[in-house]
């Protein structure tokens, strides 16, 4: 060894160094799938797909490092302290564990990605740096100061770019698309560029006083750098696959069974490289020993011949002697050289039993046929040595010493020979082992990279494939879904506001804003249909506009317009009764062609019509900015609208009319009021002089004139009298409604007992039995519900034909209501005028048979009904009437 | 001092009600003289001796419709009622308004007695002859001033 002060200059093995990009990119992309994944689940599950995402990424940074280490090679041995090795291990997992859980935060402002990428990069240089630390060999290792600055910022910058690609890319639900794959690349390709910047800021100082402990250091073998190699590449093939198993277990699960059998081979593959590499390995260390060992016999044999060299040309006894004693020394030293080759050689190890026992190639024959010679001329050697010996115990001449030792030189020079033919034989061989193991290697490599891309294209290109599509049909549906709800929830809206709706314009403005607010356009606008059955269409200043003052030109165009069948968009919906949708109005040649449409700065439009029975009453119009392509869908949904502001129309319209007309019934009930209230008193006046001066005539002046004066003015008092009746009972019905008092609580009883006293003179005179049930306490007005029972009992005792009529008044107690019923034992009614009687004005008799105005019955049906109730009657002609009336019960009021 | 005839004023519009008031009273069983006026400007005339009326006697008793051209029978009642020298004069407001605002209204204008005229002839008798019966016999009235005794 060299123990100059020049730096050792190492070279990189171009294999590995491609391979630690490899590896590289693919823990870049371990680590996109796993930020994507963390971000879409929660809980534990997040938690073991963080700690998952950062073993696999911090495993691959720090594969790349060592796998990049190992590419360099130094012309001296190099060992690994592995305690510090699992320190930077532990380093780069906790670098990748922060940059996870920087992007799968639900938010990442810059300051955040800066501290987040500062960890990250510092905690990669860490690892390299102390994986550097581990390094254990003859050398002093120094650090150029700039390039280490300038890989650590290259770490920081690339953790940066990496954070943020990942940050962005997470959100994107293909969680397989090409620009993942780029960025996994861009990733893992930069990754590398920290490393090997780290390592071209070290050099290397040869020192063989430079003290390390080595207590621990292990040498990296070709078996261990496979092992790296492979735990890595199985980890990152593996955790990727893991993830989708679980993302979608029945999409994958053949998937899954061709995938681990892939990982299975992988590992056979793996396992059976490292077998044949680590055989050459072994035969190449042989190899090695026997070279070894053949070489000091040369060495020992070169110097012995030397001398016996000199000898030979001028033999001195004394010399000779000690010579010989030399000889019968290195004999010593050959014989156990010559075992230990023996030992070493393959073949020679059972010599005799062996060579023949194994079948053996030409090669190995070729090389026992050396080794044999080799060990023919040691055994003559030992000869002529063991001659010496002898000579050399007998020490009477010196002159027969000398031809032997030239013979032993002779010997020993053949010895030589035939083993310096047997080192360069195993060194050629050894040469040929080193070329072998290397393709061994190349091949085995190239089998495990093969088997993972024939992975990727048989196993996860069609789990991609069909995971994507899943997730894509998945999207469809979703967005659809989303849709169909939306629309719905418009719908619903839109029906309850029109539920609600006091007015069409109320409804029609909430249909505009909320049509609006779901489509996202700008301009909403109602047309109406103008009166009368035209179809002419009328602007409303129903609007919804988002920016006034960039939409007031179309406003404007649109207050002037007043549209015919047809004409634009609202005229084609009013022709055909049916949505409507312009992409472009600038393109759309039916669109107002008065108005300079590109003035406008609108492009799509839409609209719908508002139908009643049939018949469009409106139209509602909207308007964007851009060009919108047909949406039938929604047209539908508007169909609907439609439909339910057309209810709301129809509803408005029913209201009014109702209004109205209970208007004009109130106005006209009122009136016909007045005039029966004013008629009455106006025409009491003259009929109380016409019937006063007539009685007063008849007081005066009866018996005085002839029989027939006394007969007219019988008649003439007698028409006096019964229009005054008719008046008076008029007046009372006009009078009923004329009352504003609210109800009160009535005793039925003490009512009935009122009615009674008012009736007693006929009930006296008619000899009359009257029979009163408990009546209850009712809500109303004791003016008319005296009224009632009087008319009532009235009827009872006047339709009677009886020497002695019975009246029995009773009340019935309902869920709802009281039946109250006025029972006698009249002439009764014929079935066919259960209902006229109730009319005004209705008789069934004449007024020589009974008297009366033909009111009586109307008014009590009038006070029935402003008691909330109702009058009918049962009778048997002949044998009695009985009316029955309702009023309500309230509850809290005494029976 | 009574002079044996009852002063009565009848301020009532229509001749038909005055004529059959009149023949009521005419029925009567008290000697009876009725002045009757058709408004309630003459009737106040009458009341305060004016013009035509100067040589009038004060009644013992008026008899007032309610509606009146001119000044209507409210109006009258109410003049009556604040004239210190009239107010003592019973007032019975004969009409054919039963409205209960009317006959509210009246009392709280001092009205002696609100009586609404009855259509039929035989009770419209009844209530002359009660009327007489009971402001004419039964009631002791202040005596007027010394002058009309005179």
């Amino acid at each position: 060894m060299s123990s100059s002060a020049a730096a050792l200059s190492g070279s990189y093995d171009v294999l590995l160094v491609g391979l630690s990009v490899v590896i590289a990119i693919l823990a870049a992309y371990a680590a996109l799938d796993f930020a994507v994944r963390i971000n879409a689940a929660s809980g534990s599950m997040r938690m073991v797909r963080l700690a998952g995402g950062a073993i696999c990424m911090g495993v691959g940074i720090w594969s790349m490092h060592y796998v990049g280490m190992l590419a360099f090679q130094l012309p001296i041995p190099v060992r690994y302290d592995w305690p510090t090795v699992v320190l930077s291990l532990l380093a780069a997992v906790f670098a990748s564990a922060v940059a996870l859980f920087v992007v799968s935060r639900r938010q990442m402002g810059l300051i955040r990605a800066t501290l987040g990428s500062i960890v990250m990069g510092g905690g990669i240089a860490t690892m390299h740096y102390v994986g550097m630390e581990a390094m254990r060999l003859a050398a002093i290792c120094t650090y150029s100061t700039p390039l280490v600055t300038l890989s650590v910022i290259l770490a920081i910058v690339i953790s940066f770019v990496a954070l943020w690609i990942t940050f962005h890319l997470r959100t994107d639900p293909k969680a397989w698309s090409r620009k993942k794959l780029v960025a996994s690349v861009v990733m893992g390709a930069a990754i590398p560029v920290m490393h090997y910047t780290g390592m071209a800021a070290a050099s290397f100082i040869p020192s063989t006083t430079h003290v390390h402990d080595v207590s621990h250091a292990v040498s990296v073998s070709a078996l261990g750098t496979v092992a790296i190699i492979v735990i890595t590449l199985l980890l990152l093939g593996l955790a990727p696959m893991a993830n989708l198993k679980i993302d979608s277990l029945s999409h994958t699960r053949q998937l899954t069974v061709r995938h681990f059998l892939f990982l299975a081979v992988l590992g056979l593959v793996a396992i059976l490289g490292i077998v044949l590499i680590e055989q050459e390995g072994r035969q190449l260390a042989q190899d090695a020993r026997v070279v070894n060992e053949a070489n000091r016999q040369i060495m020992l044999s070169r110097e012995l011949s030397k001398d016996l060299l000199l000898l030979a040309r001028s033999p001195h006894s004394a010399e000779a002697q000690h010579l010989a004693k030399r000889a019968s020394d290195t004999a010593a030293l050959w014989r156990r050289s010559h075992q230990s080759l023996q030992q070493n050689h393959p073949l020679a190890a059972a010599p005799g039993v062996g060579r023949g026992a194994i079948p053996t190639r030409d090669d190995d024959d070729d090389a026992a046929q050396m080794f044999s010679a080799a060990d023919m001329t040691y055994i003559e050697m030992s000869r002529t040595v063991n001659r010496v010996t002898e000579q050399l115990s007998a020490t009477e001449s010196q002159i027969d010493i000398a031809p032997l030792l030239t013979e032993l030189l002779s010997d020993e020079q053949a010895y030589m020979r035939s083993l310096s033919g047997l080192a360069s034989r195993y060194e050629r061989d050894s040469e040929a082992r080193q070329t072998r193991r290397d393709h061994l290697y190349v091949a085995m490599i190239l089998s495990l990279l093969g088997l993972l891309l024939l992975q990727g294209l048989l196993v996860l290109r069609p789990a991609l494939a069909k995971i994507q599509q899943g997730i894509g049909e998945l999207e469809l549906t979703t967005q659809a879904l989303h849709r169909q709800v939306s629309f719905v929830e418009l719908l619903q809206s839109v029906a309850v506001a029109a539920n609600e709706a006091t007015s069409t314009d109320t409804a029609m403005q909430f249909a505009l804003d909320r049509i609006c607010a779901h489509t996202g356009w700008p301009v909403g606008h109602v047309y109406f249909c103008a009166p009368g059955g035209s179809t002419d269409l009328i602007s409303s200043s129903l609007w919804h506009v988002d920016d006034p003052e960039r939409f007031a030109a179309l406003c404007n165009a649109t207050q002037r317009t007043r549209l015919h069948a047809g004409m634009g968009l609202p005229g084609r919906v009013v022709k055909t009764g049916k949505p409507a949708w312009i992409r472009d109005v600038r393109e759309d040649s039916s669109f107002s062609a008065d108005v300079e449409v590109a003035t406008l700065d609108v492009r799509g439009a839409f609209g719908f019509p508002v139908m009643v029975q049939g018949k469009v009453v409106a139209v509602l119009e909207f308007f964007s900015h851009r060009v919108e392509e047909p949406d039938d869908e929604l047209l539908n949904v508007m169909a609907n609208v439609g439909a339910q502001l057309g209810q709301v129309v129809e509803r408005t319209r029913a209201q009014e009319e109702i209004a109205r007309n209970a208007e004009d019934l109130a106005r006209s009930n009122a009136e016909l009021e007045q005039f029966a209230y004013v008629a009455s008193h106006d025409l009491q006046e003259p009929l109380r002089m016409v019937a006063s001066f007539t009685q007063l005539l008849a007081r005066r002046y009866r018996g005085q004139l002839d029989a027939e004066a006394d007969e007219y003015i019988g008649y003439a008092v007698d028409g006096a009298q019964r229009m005054q009746t008719l008046i008076l009972d008029l007046l009372s019905y006009a009078r009923l409604s004329t009352k504003g008092q609210s109800p009160q609580p009535i005793n039925t009883a003490t009512v009935c007992d009122a009615a009674l006293a008012q009736l007693r003179q006929s009930i006296k005179e008619r000899n009359a039995v009257i029979t009163v049930e408990p009546l209850p306490t009712v809500l109303g007005y004791g003016t008319q519900l005296t009224q009632l029972f009087q008319n009532l009992i009235g009827n009872a005792l006047k339709y009677c034909n009886r020497q002695q009529p019975e009246v029995h008044v009773s009340a019935a107690a309902t869920p709802d209501h009281w039946i109250f019923s006025v029972r006698d034992n009249g002439i009764g009614i014929e079935p066919q005028y259960f209902e006229r009687i109730f009319q005004m004005f209705k008789r069934l008799h004449t007024r020589e048979q009974y008297s009366g105005t033909g009111i009586g019955l109307a008014l009590c049906k009038k006070i029935v009904s402003r008691h909330r109730g109702q009058i009918w009657v049962e009778s048997q002609p002949g044998k009695g009437s009985n009316f029955h009336f309702t009023i309500p019960r309230t509850e809290g009021l005494a029976t | 001092m009574m002079t044996g005839a009852i002063e009565i004023l009848l301020v009532e519009d229509n001749p038909g009600d005055a004529r059959l008031t009149l023949e009521a009273f005419k029925e009567g069983k008290v000697i009876n003289n009725v002045h009757v006026v058709r408004d309630g400007v003459e009737a106040l005339a009458y009341l305060r001796r004016q013009g035509q009326y100067s040589n009038a006697r004060q009644p013992d008793l008026v008899l007032l419709d309610l509606n009146l051209p001119r000044k209507d029978g409210r109006e009258v009642l109410a003049e009556i009622k604040a004239d210190e020298h009239l107010r003592q004069i019973p007032v019975v407001v004969l009409t054919t308004s039963t409205a209960e605002e009317d006959i509210a209204k009246a009392y709280s204008s001092h009205a002696n007695c609100y009586i609404s005229k009855p259509v039929d002839l035989e009770q419209f008798l009844r209530v002359a002859h009660s009327i007489e019966s009971f402001w004419l016999n039964f009631v002791k009235l202040p005596s007027h001033g010394a002058d009309d005794v005179r």
